[in-house]
């Protein structure tokens, strides 16, 4: 037991050592830790925010009367690109995944995200893209082609260097919103306190869950639109080019599959976060939570069914744009879910009109009417009408300001005792209320009516006399009411953090477990680690039926009573500001472990601990690798590919760093596994030996099955474009091309399949406890595997045809690359294990590594597999297409 | 024993450590099917259909196939939906027992499970209205 | 431009929901009726919304007076919460009737309807007449096919009468757009895309580019012309001629100074050696309502100062500053107001 002080004093002191992040200047780019990344994700973003407002005032500005000279064209066709992308990819996505990054752990329990080096190379891979992005001011080669980037405007015919900053700088940010969004979803599902069951996740985490598995799966399209676009411009490929066979409009379908999943990957967080606050300002569970989690999920699913509702005036077959009206109108059923949610939740309660519960008020009220102009967008007749006209900038703005905005800001005058220890001005926060309120219907409802009288998107002027002045002037005044009310904000987080007022803990009475944090959050968040029993754990476990609440109270007056001393003990130094019915801690697992960094890991339906995931500590790895890949991306930028290979190289050079095991972390799995009453006291119950003396590697699995999942998204999106290419051709292959020939391609198809048997030969030994075997079957399958690879090169560069000579030689090269790309990158990975297989690093225990590249391995071989049938049979096969 | 005198809610983990109330859970596979299977059905049928819809105006012929894709899809729909409420039976959810409300209940009850479930007949459900609300635009005639 | 008075003609205000024109007057229809559920879904939430927050209050208020302690707090609020217990026994029911069932009921409805609309836009006529019109970096080529001529900027059709415009690009993608008449379409490079348009009345309708196509895409503006068939019929008579050979000494000159220029290379005047395909057809330039795709009111001061230098009219716009003297410019002017 741990009864004895000095022994607890004691490992307290290890651990917080264990988790103490460097000083200085050189901690601050060496920390991994989760508060600080998020706080510092959100705080950029906040700037960035600042930047593209200020360009909206200019071009309101500008717009204010008709014919105005305040702006040239070239600068006002900038200004909205940049203004769009900006706040699009810079701000609100960055934001909530900074959030995200800073309060998922607490609300769920854990000590910290599940990979805190990736959290760190997220954060530097958006700062360094946006920094590239922003640097095209100094060169003056700004964006200029529309936060769309619509080729053949955004082709390198029409578009210059300032193009390749947009491309390659979003790039980079699109790559580290991937990797947070894996790492979010895998926090969510594998890091859960013990006892949060599914029911019992509070609504905010589920929509980051959601949230960051649509980002996983949009960015990846995006990502690969934007190099296939890239390819177009540096290298004269032609997927977009229509002179050569390619299509502007599969751009639009690829951008949208991207784009319109992304309205919804910001609003299912805003959701989420007012479903919190209305709780709490109304003291009381949210209403109909099965519904809300649902509608969220139904949200995620349906938004990824909305893509060609951007692209109804594109000549879409009526049909195909019918199934887009109806999944448009579908989606709104899920807001009204929410919405109904909210105010039954309200109902009868007896509300406090806190500077949150303000903000969300507005939200309601705003995003209903962006809600319902979302149903007229949706019917293709009266699209046709609004599409890109100042009607759809009216309506987009209401979703984004009210529909996001407003819950953002909310949210940062709900959880400020958290992020920086002091609460913000009640005072300023109403100022703060009105005056965007006031200012935002002012700016944008008017821009409604002047799109109903022909006032078409991104004009930088507009003719006299089309009575479009009144609604005109009205909005710029309103912009700048707006622009007032976000200073205010500005001022009340400047002035708070400065001297603002300390909160006592929980300064809300909410009943999520962030709030059973103390103030000023720790690092490691909780030192025990908490054991959950209700959706609002700190309110007791009141969540169902009266007599179900009645019995819970019974049992907690009954854990109370009978183990006072105990359970006064379970709560460590700080937890204790109450007495929550709904969590314990258990003392047992009080600074646990000590000597190194780790979260417990539980199941992810009825959340049963399983044991410790490790977590590494500060490193400058992912700094240094985001580094890579930027220099990367700064290439193509300043046409010097060297300073790519450069890039690359550095990038290559620390990921092997990353993810080759440090020796001390090796060793102390082994060694405690020897010792399994490490730090375990005899009397712990199974569930505290578990969390204590195993190591589970479940995490690490999830991440490379997610980052699988975002693999075959890039193949899925490559094969769309195939298909879809083919589809307007008239014939296939294109041009002169023969069809490809069937016998080598063959015979590489079977060498794939034959290199699959023996890695899972291989890790069927290893699980046997036979290293030898490992050894020997990676040996083989390494073999294979660069058969494979040289098969296919060769059979590639004798092919006969280069990309640049029309679109489906562009397709095919694409594709063919992407094989070549995966199996090397498998391969380099499968090198890796078997290097680490020959220095005897695994056994039946220990093996997760080679686990994992077995999996690698595996989808490299399924998804090449069917990248074979297309390029070599899909031309041949009559009927789809041709 | 003083290895059960956590909390009560330690105690409930232990029980389902050492398995004691998994006697009737269904299999997770189950579960999962009953909450995604619907959605993943339209998703997959969402896609086919654009992509028929696309090829037959462009090409010629008639839009029945997607007619049969929207079917299946909520064909799948309705089975993920079943399959959720034969888990739940097994559960001893909401559904099974009593009018419509959320699946909650005490600590020590598969209520992940439950929820589960539950959240599987409602959404697997919806979607299969979905997939058939999807297919309206070929019944209205639209047509290319 | 400014829809000022041009001759005896006035350029209708452009309005969604004044529509001139069959297709705009379909969608009309469709707009107000999803305004009208649009404001009454608004009301009715915003109303319980308020309702449930008011009640509240008031009740927090009671509360108050009742125990003036005030407001829960800090870690009293905790042992109070949830100090109002549970939602109401219906919120699901709510949820699910309001939030889902009115809803469905509703958008499935309109479903039916805008698809339905959506069908009746479609080009309906046996054989209608057909306008190509092909975008430009920043203006409007206009085919009549069946006249054998190419216009610019404006699109002249018949009233009462189903015209079908087929657009493509030559460039980027642009989107033609008259609000009166019609929703938009895109011009998209390599394709073909249609729009019908049927104007009622024989008035000018304001139109624009609705795809952002870059610098200039604010002034890509065109008119469309309606006209009685008679009008129409005398007008595509007179396009389809070439332009008339001056006989008298400025307009003579002045037609000398153009094939002189530097117009020659981007413009073609039909009947002349001018055949240039960059720019705008200027056959017959004067017959035209704008200058510059709407930019300006074709007058002769305006043409006279887009010539010298289009660019502080249009920044960005292709043509190049011109350099003439004023007696060339001067005759110039006299041979271009011939080309009716």
């Amino acid at each position: 037991m741990i009864t004895d002080a000095p022994r607890l004093r004691d490992r307290v002191e290890r651990f917080e050592g264990s988790w103490r992040v460097p000083r200085g200047f050189a901690g601050w780019f060496a920390t991994v830790n989760n508060s600080d990344l998020g706080a510092r994700y959100m705080v950029t973003s906040l700037g960035f925010f600042a930047a593209a407002g200020v360009m909206a005032l200019f071009m309101r500005l500008q717009l204010s009367v008709p014919e105005n000279t305040f702006l040239d064209p070239e600068t006002y066709n900038q200004l909205f690109t940049m203004h769009g992308s900006t706040m699009m990819y810079l701000f609100v996505v960055p934001f909530l995944e900074g959030l995200a990054n800073f309060i998922l752990p607490q609300m769920l329990g854990a000590r910290d995200l599940a990979y805190p080096r990736l959290t760190a190379f997220g954060y530097w891979l958006y700062l360094f893209g946006g920094l590239v992005f922003f640097s095209s001011f100094l060169v003056d080669a700004v964006p200029d082609a529309g936060w769309f980037a619509y080729p053949p405007l955004s082709g390198i015919d029409f578009s210059g260097l300032a193009m390749d900053f947009w491309l390659l700088g979003l790039g980079a940010i699109e790559l580290g919103g991937i990797a947070t969004g894996i790492e979010l979803a895998v926090t969510v599902l594998k890091l859960r306190a013990v006892g949060m069951t599914l029911n019992r996740v509070p609504p905010l985490a589920w929509a980051f869950l959601i949230m960051a598995l649509a980002i996983v799966v949009a960015f990846t399209v995006l990502l690969v639109a934007t190099l296939l676009l890239e390819l177009d411009r540096a290298f004269g490929f032609n997927f977009f080019d229509p002179v050569a066979g390619g299509n502007p409009l599969l751009w639009q379908h690829l951008f949208w599959i991207f784009g319109h999943p992304e309205v919804y990957i910001m609003f299912i967080p805003a959701t989420g976060i007012v479903s919190m606050i209305v709780p709490t300002f109304a003291r009381r569970p949210l209403a109909a939570y099965l519904y809300v989690v649902l509608a969220m999920i139904l949200t995620g699913f349906v938004s990824f069914g909305l893509w060609a509702h951007h692209m109804f005036t594109t000549g879409l077959p009526l049909v195909a744009a019918g199934f887009f009206t109806a999944a448009s109108m579908m989606i709104a059923l899920a807001s009204g879910t929410q919405v109904f949610a909210w105010i039954a939740t309200l109902w009868g309660s007896r509300p406090r009109l806190a500077a949150p519960m303000k903000f969300v008020i507005g939200f309601v009220v705003i995003f209903l009417l962006g809600g319902v102009t979302g149903v007229m967008v949706a019917s293709v007749p009266l699209d046709a009408q609004v599409h890109d006209t100042h009607f759809v900038v009216a309506h987009f703005h209401y979703v984004l300001i009210g529909g996001v905005v407003f819950p953002i800001m909310a949210a940062l005058y709900y959880w400020m005792p958290l992020l920086s220890g002091k609460l913000l001005s009640e005072r300023l926060g109403t100022w703060n209320f009105w005056l965007t309120f006031v200012g935002f219907n002012m700016t944008f409802f008017p821009l409604h009516i002047a799109g109903l009288l022909g006032m078409p998107r991104r004009v930088y002027t507009y003719p006299p006399g089309l009575g479009l002045e009144p609604y005109n002037l009205i909005s710029t005044i309103g912009a700048f009411v707006l622009a007032a009310g976000f200073a205010s904000l500005l001022v009340n987080l400047v002035l708070s953090v400065r001297r603002g007022v300390d909160p006592p803990a929980d300064p809300w009475g909410a009943g999520t477990l962030e709030w059973a944090v103390p103030l000023p959050t720790p690092n490691y968040n909780f030192r025990a680690p908490p054991v959950v029993r209700s959706l609002y754990p700190l309110w007791g476990a009141g969540e169902g039926r009266a007599e179900e609440r009645a019995r819970d109270a019974d049992a907690a007056t009954a854990d109370a009573a009978g183990e006072a001393p105990d359970a006064d003990r379970a709560i460590p130094e700080g937890y204790a500001a109450g007495r929550w019915p709904g969590v314990t801690f258990d003392p047992r697992l009080d600074a646990i472990p000590s000597t190194f960094r780790a979260t417990p890991v539980t199941s992810v339906i009825d959340a049963v601990p399983q044991g410790i995931w490790n977590l590494t500590g500060p490193s400058y790895v992912p700094i240094l690798t985001a580094l890579g890949v930027t220099l990367a991306a700064l290439g193509p930028i300043v046409s010097a590919y060297w300073l790519s290979g450069a890039g690359a190289v550095l990038a290559a050079v620390c990921m092997a760093v990353w993810l080759w095991p440090t020796p001390d972390e090796r060793e102390r799995v082994l060694a405690r596994r020897e010792r399994e009453e490490y730090e375990d006291p005899p009397d712990a119950p199974e569930f505290s030996r578990r969390l204590v003396g195993k190591d589970t590697a479940e995490p690490g699995l999830w991440g490379v099955a997610m980052f699988l999942g975002s693999g075959a998204v890039v193949y899925g999106t490559l094969l769309f474009a195939y298909f879809y290419l083919r589809l307007y051709s008239g014939a296939w292959p294109q041009g002169a091309v023969p069809l490809p020939e069937l016998a080598l391609p063959a015979a590489a198809a079977v060498l794939l399949l034959l290199s699959g048997w023996p890695v899972v030969a291989g890790t069927r030994a290893i699980r046997r406890g036979n290293a030898r075997g490992l050894k020997n079957w990676l040996g083989m399958g390494l073999v294979l595997g660069l058969a494979f690879l040289g098969l296919h090169v060769w059979n590639v560069a004798r092919a006969g045809f280069v990309p640049s000579l029309n679109a489906y030689a562009s397709v095919f090269h694409g594709l063919a690359g992407l094989v070549s790309l995966m199996t090397l990158l498998a391969l380099a990975i499968q090198f890796a294990v078997w290097l680490r297989a020959l220095r005897g690093h695994f056994d039946s225990v220990y093996n997760a590594a080679a686990q994992h590249s077995g999996l690698v391995w595996g989808f490299t071989v399924a998804a090449n597999l069917v990248a074979y049938a297309v390029l070599y049979l899909a031309p041949r096969l009559a009927g789809f297409g041709s | 024993m003083s290895a059960e005198r956590g909390s009560g809610a330690a105690r409930t983990v232990t029980a389902a450590v050492t398995g004691e109330s998994r006697a009737n859970e269904p299999a997770a596979g189950r579960l999962w099917f009953g909450l995604l299977g619907g959605p993943s059905a339209w998703a997959v049928a969402f896609v086919s259909t654009y992509l028929v819809a696309e090829s037959t105006c462009v090409r010629g012929g008639a839009l029945t196939t997607a007619g049969v894709i929207w079917l299946a899809a909520a064909l799948v729909g309705a089975a993920a939906a079943v399959a959720a409420w034969r888990a739940q039976r097994t559960v001893g959810g909401a559904f099974a027992n009593g009018p419509l409300r959320e699946p909650q209940a005490r600590s020590d009850e598969p209520v992940g499970r439950r929820f589960l479930s539950a959240a599987g007949i409602v959404l697997s459900g919806t979607f299969t209205v979905v997939s058939l609300v999807q297919s309206l635009p070929l019944f209205v005639g639209v047509g290319c | 431009m400014p829809p000022e008075p041009t001759g005896a003609t006035t350029v209708q205000l452009a309005s969604v929901v004044r529509p001139q024109g069959t297709g705009a007057a379909l969608i009309a229809d469709l707009w107000w009726v999803m305004l009208w559920f649009a404001v009454a879904v608004c009301a009715v939430v915003i109303t319980m919304l308020i309702v449930a927050i008011a009640r509240g209050r008031a009740r927090a208020a009671e509360d108050q007076v009742a125990a003036p302690a005030g407001l829960p707090r800090t870690s009293r609020a905790s042992a109070q919460f949830p100090a109002t217990g549970q939602p109401p026994t219906w919120a699901n029911s709510l949820v699910l009737s309001a939030g889902v069932g009115v809803p469905a009921v509703i958008l499935i409805g309109l479903l039916v309807y805008s698809l339905s609309a959506h069908r009746a836009l479609a080009v309906t006529a046996e054989r209608p007449m057909t306008i190509e019109v092909i975008g430009h970096q920043w203006w409007w080529e206009v085919r009549y096919p069946d006249g054998g001529f190419t216009t610019a900027n404006e699109v002249v059709l018949p009233v009462d009468t189903q015209v079908r415009l087929e657009l493509t690009s030559v460039d980027v993608i642009h989107s033609l757009w008259v609000p009166s008449l019609n929703g938009k379409m895109d011009l998209i490079p390599g394709q073909v895309t249609q729009l019908p348009l049927e104007a009622s009345e024989p008035t000018v309708f304001w139109g624009a580019c609705a795809e952002f196509c870059g610098t200039q895409h604010a002034k890509m503006n065109l008119v469309v012309r309606a006209m009685r068939r008679a009008a129409f019929d005398a007008w595509a008579e007179n396009q389809s001629r070439p332009a008339l050979q001056p006989e008298d000494g400025a307009a003579a000159e002045g037609l000398e100074v153009l094939l002189g220029s530097a117009c020659v290379y981007c413009h073609t005047v039909r009947g002349t050696n001018a055949s240039g395909r960059a720019g705008p057809d200027l056959t017959h330039l004067a017959s035209r309502l704008t200058l510059g795709a709407g930019a300006l009111p074709n007058t002769r001061g305006n043409l006279g100062g887009w010539i010298v230098n289009s660019q502080t009219t249009k920044p960005g716009n292709r043509m190049p500053p011109m350099q003439l003297s004023g007696p060339e410019l001067q005759s110039l002017l006299v041979y271009l107001e011939t080309l009716e």
